[in-house]
Parts: structure tokens; sequence; C-alpha cells
């Protein structure tokens, strides 16, 4: 990050090459299209390059990257609420092509969404972004403007309504 | 160190087994040489610590700018103690409002206290130090002197709201419309301080109801244009 600051084309590189990934997860939102997350990732990346004079050497990189992240993902889903509440559909729109996911089992899948749908909103981030990124409690709660102690709340609410959703599915 | 409560590990081996998309290699490689194109050095901008202070001395230098321009009536009528305590709620309100402001500045940072909280305490602490400092009285022209005590109050907020506007776009906030209600709090501080030492009704009442609601229709104004703003970015990207 400190190269991206400096203008180093091989640090903007591999930092994009290191980070996509891990963004491209958290903003696959469940029920989304390939197409909106690719979207959602080109845009997180420019905001992120409009803010990087706000990156400082003593934080962690995590955290900023993911807050930046967090409200680009915020305001796709309010854009494609607004897109899904004016539209009005005068024809067949042809289904759309789902890109293949690699390594990826379709049953364990759904079930996955499924149990992160049945969280609330703040719920699941906060999970998928432990599970996502491995951040620490504190980061999680720098990415989501908020304070340690509410996200370990919200970790313990969502995983014991996971666990509570899975033994229902095996008994 | 990742602290998952209630979790058996059930949860983790779905995690593993539905496995995850990755960003197609194309997306990553145009997105790179897009950043890369024309890309620029930049400076880092100061902690939120530095931004911090730097927006509590600009509240501090607005309202003591305007206080000068206005005059001093009503500091004259105040004993020591009501100008030490007051002048001490003011200025803790505009520190709280200055460190919330910073933090929203610069994404990831470690808020101790959310944007609402600092507004409130901002207000409380006016409140209570107006009501503990100042005597209970009516008068026959209440609603009149309260409108125009309000009136400039706002109309004090306005470039007092773009200067520290100024100072907040260096940064890179996010939450737009938190950020608007901060800024319209720290601007409506800032006419509270000024009506306060320049008002001549040194009443609870009077200062509690009209030069408080200040900091309250400062705050929604704020909010407002920061969601207008965002609605408009969302309307206006791609």
């Amino acid at each position: 990050m400190i190269g991206y600051q400096q203008a180093d084309s091989q640090a903007v590189e591999s930092l994009v090459r290191l980070v996509s990934p891990m963004l491209h997860r958290f903003l696959a939102s469940p029920g989304s299209l390939a197409g909106d997350n690719d979207d959602l990732l080109q845009e997180c990346w420019v905001r992120v390059h409009r803010a990087r004079h706000t990156y400082r050497a003593t934080e962690p990189v995590l955290p900023w990257l993911f807050a930046i992240a967090r409200h680009t993902k915020l305001d796709g889903f309010r854009r494609h609420k607004r897109r899904n509440s004016r539209e009005v559909l005068y024809g067949e729109v042809p289904e759309p092509r789902l890109r293949p996911r690699r390594d990826t089992a379709p049953e364990a899948n759904g079930r996955l969404q499924a149990l992160l749908n049945a969280l609330p909103d703040s719920q699941r981030e906060v999970v998928v972004m432990l599970k996502v990124t491995g951040m620490s409690l504190e980061e999680v709660a720098r990415a989501t403007s908020s304070t340690v102690g509410s996200v370990k709340q919200k970790a313990h609410r969502a995983y014991e309504k996971l666990r509570r959703l899975l033994s229902e599915e095996t008994s | 160190m990742n602290h998952r409560p209630g979790d058996d590990g059930q949860f983790d081996r779905l995690w593993e087994e539905a496995g995850h998309s990755d960003a197609p290699e194309s997306l990553v490689a145009a997105i790179s040489s897009r950043l890369c194109s024309g890309l620029r050095a930049v400076a880092p901008a100061p902690s939120p610590a530095n931004m911090a202070v730097r927006l509590f001395l600009l509240i501090v230098l607005v309202t003591l700018a305007v206080t000068s321009l206005m005059g001093l009536s009503g500091a004259v009528r105040m004993t020591t103690l009501q100008r030490l305590l007051v002048s001490i709620a003011l200025a803790s309100g505009a520190a709280l409002l200055a460190l919330s402001l910073s933090w929203q500045m610069i994404p990831g940072s470690l808020q101790r206290f959310s944007p609402v909280a600092a507004l409130a305490l901002t207000l409380a602490g006016f409140l209570a130090a107006v009501a503990l400092l100042f005597p209970l009285r009516h008068s026959a022209d209440d609603l009149a002197s309260g409108l125009e005590c309000t009136r400039g109050g706002v109309a004090i907020a306005f470039p007092a709201a773009f200067l520290i506007w100024l100072l907040v776009r260096r940064g890179a906030s996010q939450a737009y419309p938190l950020v608007g209600a901060t800024i319209g709090g720290a601007s409506g501080l800032v006419s509270v301080a000024v009506l306060q030492f320049h008002c001549e009704k040194q009443e609870m009442v009077h200062l509690s109801l009209w030069h408080g609601c200040v900091v309250i229709l400062c705050g929604l104004t704020g909010f407002a244009a920061g969601t207008a703003f965002r609605e408009w970015r969302l309307r206006t990207a791609r």
C-alpha cells in the first residue's frame, strides 16, 4: 500500500492480485450475479484509488480496504434496489449467464447461502468478514465503523443461530 | 486471532465445502492496468488525531471570529462561573464532534463512539450546563426573540459548515449522511457558542429551546444534504 502511494506500478499490481479474490468473495452477496460482483469489484478499486492518500503505514491495511469495500457493497445494494423498484419489464428478458464457479460444490453452496440468508444483514456481514479475511474482531470493528463489543456480540449471536440451524438440519 | 463464539466447526466445514468464486484473471489484469495508467504519488493524510486537532482549532477560530464581529453583549451579563462552565461544555462538544469527524474521514479508523452519540452528548452537555446555570424565567417576547436567535444561528451555521467541509473533504468519508449530520452539528455548535456570548437573553428556556434547536436543525439539514449527495452519486455513477 505504501508502494501504491508512491506510484509504484508493481506494488499496485501485486496488491490488486493479492486482495481482489478476498474482496470479490466479500462483495459476492447471496443471490447476486457474477457480473454484479465484477462491477462492484471494479468500483471498489476505483474508490480505493481515490482514497489511497488516507491510508497510514502504521495502521492495518485490511480494515482500511474493507471499510471502503463495505460501503461499495452497500451502495451497490441501494442501486440494485432502486433499479428493481423503478424498472418495468415490457418483454422477455434472456436468462443471465452465470459464470461457473471454480472449486464449488453446488449443494454445499446452496446450503451455505440459505444459512447466511437466515441471518440479519449486520450479523451476516460480520460472519462473512471474519470468514473471508481472517481479520480480528478489532479489525472488523474498524472496517464496519463499529465497536469491538458490538462486533463480538453480533458474531456470537450469528454463530449461535448458525449452530441451531445446522443442528435442526441434521436432526 | 479470530474469535468465533458458539461455532462448533460444522459451519467451518460447510464454508470449505461450498468453495468460492474468484475474480477472473482478465478482470484483475484490467483493474491493475486501469489503476496503473496515470498513477501519481500522493502524500499520506495526517493521522486522525492530527485531523481532530485541526478541526477543533477551526471550530474555535470560526467561533472567535464571528463572536468578535457580533459583540459580547451576552457574555457581559453572565457570571464568571457561567462563562467558564458554558465554555467548557461547548469546548467538550467541539472536541467530541472533531474526533468523530476525523474518524469518519479516514476509512478503517477505530471509532470509540458513534457520530450519533457524539451529537447527542454535545447537545446533552450544553442543555445540562444551561439547565444548571441559568435562571428559569419567562418574558412576553419569548417567541419573537427566540425566532430571531434561531434564524441568526442558522445563518451563521452555513458559512461555518462550508469551512468545516473544506477540511473534511481532504479525507475519504464513506457514509455521507452521517458525515453531513456531524458537520451540521459542529456548525450548529459554532452558532450556539456565538449566540451564547452575543444574546442578551440569558434565560434557561430561551437558551435551551431557541439556541439548542439550532444544533438539531443544522444536524438534520446536514443529514439531508449528505443523503441527497449520496443519492446523486448513485444516480450519476456508471
